[in-house]
């Protein structure tokens, strides 16, 4: 892998520019970032959701549980009839959506990252046992990924949701402990190519032991892989946890979340089509973003995943 | 090319003509937002259940559209003594199955459901009954405990059932295969998805226009009224208020209102959570409910705030008593001084897809107790795990928003079921209430019951066991060419439905 990004890195040794040649690798990825709009935006778009669920208290207009019945369905401030300091309308029990939407990243933003730690956690684990161990431990675990494959993820978390209480911890868990497969089989395949490279022979023969192999020399080699996952998967665990709180089997139904707003709007989508839409915008662009930057960090940190 | 583009027009266009040139001019699909709870007359006591099985059966004693009592399959009933009613029965009537009614049928019907053993919703209602008398094939004695002024109006309530027939199938079978005398025969029921009958050609009362009449359950209101848009349905209930104006300019289809029967209250139980069992918190809940708020902007006016749990135009109610106003600071006030100054916090069950736009009112509800520090954790229930966990009566959180429709319109329905039989839905106990009630129940004096019911009333208003919120009007969307107008009872009798040509 070293050696291939070092060959594609051989034309540009041959620009006039100095300091081009000079700058580290990491530099010149980052400018590439830069320079391309639709990453660009991405970011922007990924940093403004994780300003407003870190400082949602202090970004909020309006306590998002507040409800006035006389303000309810106002539109958003381009429409006719709309009310001032409601920005983006309000639903329709007269909450402000704008302050609902920024709470409602903090849910998915918890979410997301919560279930991909453990879904890595324990993908990452199974990963590297079976790659490295092989024989037996490597079927059990496989056959245990077949089977959890076997039932549709969705489905699976929304049978669990519907027993286990209402609560954001448990949406977290959920998610988290039926998403795993796909880092267990992505690290085994890794780690059953670099389990065989001469460094980690070369370890082996200096007498190390195997958690020292498998955590020292295997894990950092198979790590690139695992951030991609990571961020593709955050945005599938956000738009799983919307549509678990679409269907009221998420967190609890006070707590604003975008799925739950988009739910919470279906009577009004022929009278007030905003309070569905603006939730749902709000997801597809945060999807969105995070899939074209997981994208781009794949390309950039492995082209041949 | 060319053909091909007007080959997908053509396609097209066929798409959007053939399902209303295929519908059947003397079929009609209606929409309830919940499905039946059992098709045994005797297992249910939920109104669209008793919407659909008026279908199929009869009562004694039928309750027009302006509820009036008139002869049903009784054509006649008389007091003969203080705790004896005599009723003729008309000659000729069979069920669905052949077998003739007589007055061993109204004997099994009427005493049916005393047996604790069959689980009936209803045996609290029926235990007025102590013993049914078959004097000869079509005149019957119904022997009450006490005098029971109300026995008529019950029987307006309760559906005659074939003896024979039930007594020779197996409970859980009947209940799937209902046999009435009604003006439909039972057809299929595929649970949560359609329940379907045709008409009885030799309806005792003449045969019905529309022939064929399904009945689906759609919770989700936008998908009902949207249902009725395509043209899949023909009638529709509970639409929301705010779509009323997109009913106005659709040239074929209508709105159709009336008011309704059933009123809205949330109950407390004192025994569930001790916060509930001080008046002064439950006064104080009352204080914080903006019932005015939520009919003007929920409701877009249509509906009524009511001061004690009674509907409008029940006997009993003075209809002078002046509602709670809604005066957050003195809710405040009272939880203050009841020791909850603090914040209180209480679970709420509430049902989905039953009554107009029930979720947004218990949210609603939620949203304004929350403004005197009332915290509320809102269990949003289906219908039917609602119901079930009514009827359990134990299974009920500390408070729940429910509905009650008055068949009897006198104040004993619900001051005797509710609050002074034992036990209630909400473990409310006070024996001077109990007492009223109870002695306005066998009185034959309305001027003494009249009375009696007036100081229960100030008891409740007082004590308030429940939180009275309004009385609803039932909005209904039809076809335009639909000859029907609804009912206060919330029953769609589709006999009475017929279709302009």
């Amino acid at each position: 892998m070293a050696e291939s990004l070092q060959q594609t890195t051989v034309p540009q040794l041959a620009t006039p520019h100095a300091e081009r040649r000079t700058r580290p690798r990491w530099q010149q990825n980052l400018f590439a970032l830069l320079y391309d709009p639709v990453t660009l935006i991405s970011l922007i778009v990924l940093t403004a959701v994780i300003v407003m669920a870190v400082a949602a208290p202090v970004l909020t207009p309006h306590d998002p549980e507040l409800q006035s019945l006389r303000l309810r369905t106002r539109p958003p401030f381009w429409l006719m009839n709309n009310e001032p300091g409601y920005p983006l309308g309000t639903d329709a029990l007269g909450r402000d959506i704008l302050s609902r939407i920024i709470f409602g990243a903090r849910v998915s933003m918890l979410v997301g990252i919560g279930a991909v730690i453990i879904q890595g956690t324990i993908g990452v684990l199974v990963g590297l046992m079976a790659g490295f161990f092989g024989g037996w431990i490597d079927t059990v675990l496989m056959r245990l990924a077949d089977i959890q494959q076997a039932i549709p993820f969705l489905i699976l978390a929304v049978a669990v949701a519907a027993v286990v209480d209402q609560s954001l911890l448990n949406v977290i868990i959920v998610l988290g402990v039926a998403g795993w497969v796909p880092y267990g089989r992505v690290v085994r395949a890794e780690v059953l190519s670099v389990r065989e490279r001469e460094f980690v022979t070369a370890a082996r023969a200096l007498g190390s032991s195997n958690l020292r192999l498998i955590f020292t020399h295997i894990l950092p080699n198979v790590a690139a892989s695992i951030t991609v996952i990571s961020t593709l998967t955050i945005s599938t665990m956000i738009l799983a946890e919307a549509s678990l709180s679409f269907l009221g089997l998420g967190v609890p139904p006070s707590t604003p979340t975008w799925g739950g707003m988009v739910a919470a709007g279906r009577d009004y989508l022929a009278t007030a089509a905003w309070v569905s839409i603006i939730p749902g915008i709000a997801i597809f662009l945060t999807v969105l973003s995070i899939n074209l930057l997981g994208d781009k960090l794949r390309a950039l940190l492995d082209p041949t995943l | 090319m060319k053909h091909l583009r007007l080959l997908a027009v053509i396609a097209f266009a066929l798409l959007l003509v053939v399902p209303t040139a295929a519908q059947d001019e003397s079929s009609i699909t209606i929409a309830l937002g919940t499905d039946a709870a059992s098709l045994d007359p005797q297992l249910q006591n939920d109104a669209f259940t008793t919407s659909i099985l008026s279908n199929i059966f009869d009562t004694l004693i039928y309750r027009t559209a302006d509820l009036a009592l008139e002869p049903g399959l009784a054509t006649d009933w008389e007091l003969i003594e203080d705790t004896t009613w005599e009723l003729t029965l008309q000659e000729g009537i069979t069920f669905h199955n052949g077998e003739a009614l007589t007055a061993a049928d109204v004997e099994f019907s009427l005493e049916r459901p005393l047996d604790e053993s069959l689980g009936s919703p209803l045996t609290s209602r029926f235990r007025v009954i102590e013993d049914v008398e078959v004097v000869n094939d079509f005149t019957v004695r119904v022997h009450t405990v006490n005098p029971y002024p109300l026995l008529p109006a019950r029987l307006s309530e309760w559906f005659i059932i074939p003896q024979d027939y039930f007594e020779a199938n197996d409970p859980a079978f009947v209940s799937e295969n209902p046999v009435g005398t009604g003006a439909y025969r039972f057809v299929e029921w595929v649970r949560d998805d359609h329940l379907d009958l045709v008409a009885n050609e030799d309806y005792w009362r003449g045969a019905p226009e529309i022939q064929n009449v399904r009945f689906r359950p759609i919770p989700e209101t936008s998908t009902r009224v949207a249902a009725l848009q395509a043209g899949d349905v023909d009638l529709i209930t509970n639409v929301p208020a705010f779509r009323q104006a997109e009913f106005e300019t659709a040239d074929n289809l209508e709105i159709r209102t009336v008011p309704s029967t059933f009123f809205q209250y949330v109950g407390l139980d004192g025994t569930k959570n001790e916060a509930l069992a001080d008046v002064r918190v439950r006064q104080a809940l009352q204080y914080a409910t903006n019932v005015p708020e939520i009919i003007e902007f929920l409701f877009d006016g249509s509906g009524a705030q009511i001061a004690v749990p009674l509907a409008f135009g029940t006997f009993g109610l003075d209809e002078s008593i002046e509602p709670y106003p809604y005066d957050p600071d003195r809710a405040r006030e009272l939880l203050a001084e009841a020791g909850y100054g603090d914040g209180l916090t209480i679970a709420m069950d509430a049902p989905t897809g039953r009554y107009a736009q029930d979720r947004e009112v218990a949210e609603a509800l939620a949203g304004q107790w929350a403004q005197v520090g009332i915290t509320v954790d809102l269990n949003i229930n289906a219908w039917a795990d609602q119901l079930a966990r009514y009827r359990d009566g134990d299974a009920l959180v500390e408070t729940h928003f429910m509905g009650w429709g008055t068949s009897t319109f006198d104040a004993d329905d619900v001051l005797f079921s509710a609050f002074a039989n034992r036990p209630n839905k909400t473990n409310y106990i006070n024996d001077e209430l109990t007492e009223l009630v109870t002695t306005a129940r066998t009185s034959l004096d309305q001027e003494e019951r009249a009375e009696l019911y007036g100081q229960a009333l100030a008891i409740i208003y007082e004590e308030v066991p429940w939180i009275s919120l309004f009385q609803q009007f039932d909005i209904y969307g039809v076809r335009s060419d639909l000859n029907w107008q609804p009912r206060p009872d919330q029953k769609i009798e589709v006999r009475t439905i017929s279709i302009e040509s």
